[in-house]
């Protein structure tokens, strides 16, 4: 029987590399800008949630596009953009594509930029709601290491990556009582955002049925 | 408690800017002279409003880390509601594993009497024996007592066995 869970803090991220820099990002956003602004207006963007960063290094650089009341925000730079939703869940997910799709978009269109990989991470912040937290990590803590001293171990963090994939199991620094699950995959840049949804959602699944945990909804 | 990722948050900020003409204590002439005091009152106002929120924000964060909240927005609403509620939960916090265990959980929840009073209570989930329970939150009611200040009659600490 499968621990209840809550996951009261999740979000969501996807970071696109172009495949090369395009300089004219860096030095006049404003065509950009404006381009991306238009597209997000059936969210209701405010002119005050955009923020440039021109610290670090030029990679690093650019404008930040934030949608507070749904809680995403999408960052162009140079060579890369990316895109984050908190309180992502599947629920709301048709709506995360289609802020996501409108940003992307406009940023070919306007800014002339070619796409990338797409790298997705999808974070979970998940409350048991019977069990100790360190009850569900336990399984993942070798044996070996485990015996080296004969106290309980009193938290722990697994981490797996793959060619394309990285899934790192954590206890949570946000929660009582919580674990931390971020689920890393990345898509070929032609991957549709159905796909991409669908393949997180049966990654999530997996690492669910893994962990033997599963999402109340009530 | 996480043992690998320090940083497992987006990073983003949500406590809302302030934006134009939300507030302005100017948008009409006034029939009579503000006086000075009222308007130095006024000045920045949504910005000592948009300062209480994220504050108010970052205290119910550091409450999440210690209590076990219900996925309901009841503890929330009510944590806002008593504004020094959640301060007093942070010390109890540091007393109460001290008494119960560092791996103990505790959980929050409402409830409301007859008379619609809300409560809030602090349980500590316990999986030993009742009379371990009652030892531990003797030995945190020595600190809570000497601790109780107005506006924390509204919390109560309590165990529940499972």
């Amino acid at each position: 029987m499968p621990e209840l869970v809550t996951i009261p803090i999740s979000y969501f991220e996807v970071a696109i590399n172009y495949e090369r820099p395009v300089f004219q990002l860096w030095i006049d956003r404003a065509t950009v800008l404006q381009g991306i602004f238009d597209a997000l207006k059936p969210w209701n963007p405010h002119i005050n949630d955009t923020e440039p960063r021109n610290e670090g290094k030029p990679s690093e650089q650019g404008i930040v596009v934030k949608l507070p009341l749904k809680r995403a925000s999408f960052f162009f730079g140079p060579a890369t953009c990316k895109f984050s939703r908190d309180d992502a869940d599947w629920s709301s997910a048709d709506e995360t594509i289609a802020i996501l799709d409108a940003a992307l978009t406009a940023l070919t269109l306007f800014g002339h930029v070619v796409l990338g990989k797409k790298s997705t991470a999808l974070n979970l912040h998940i409350q048991p709601q019977t069990l100790a937290f360190m009850d569900l990590l336990s399984p993942f803590v070798p044996r070996e290491l485990a015996a080296i001293e004969s106290q309980p171990i009193r938290t722990m963090a697994s981490v797996a990556k793959w060619e394309n994939r990285k899934v790192t199991i954590d206890g949570s620094g946000a929660l009582a009582n919580g674990l931390f699950l971020r689920l890393e995959r990345d898509f070929e840049a032609g991957a549709t955002y159905e796909e991409i949804a669908s393949q997180l959602r049966r990654d999530e699944a997996e690492l669910f049925t893994i962990i033997g945990i599963e999402e109340d909804r009530g | 408690m996480n043992a690998y990722l320090e940083l497992q948050a987006s990073g983003n900020n949500w406590i809302p800017s302030v934006h134009d003409m939300q507030f302005r204590s100017n948008q009409e002439s006034p029939t009579f002279p503000v006086p000075r005091s009222c308007v130095a009152i006024f000045n920045g106002f949504e910005k000592q409003m948009s300062a209480f929120a994220a504050e108010s924000e970052a205290v119910l964060r550091e409450v999440r880390r210690h209590f076990v909240m219900p996925s309901d927005s009841s503890v929330a609403t009510f944590l806002a509601e008593h504004r020094s509620v959640p301060q007093t939960l942070l010390e109890a916090a540091d007393h109460l594993r001290e008494c119960f265990g560092t791996d103990t959980v505790f959980r929050l929840g409402t409830t409301v009497d007859e008379a619609g009073l809300q409560t809030l209570h602090a349980a500590v989930i316990w999986p030993g024996r009742v009379a371990e329970a009652r030892t531990a939150l003797a030995r945190f009611d020595d600190w809570w007592l000497a601790h109780v200040r107005p506006g924390t009659g509204h919390l109560t600490f309590t165990y529940e066995l499972v």
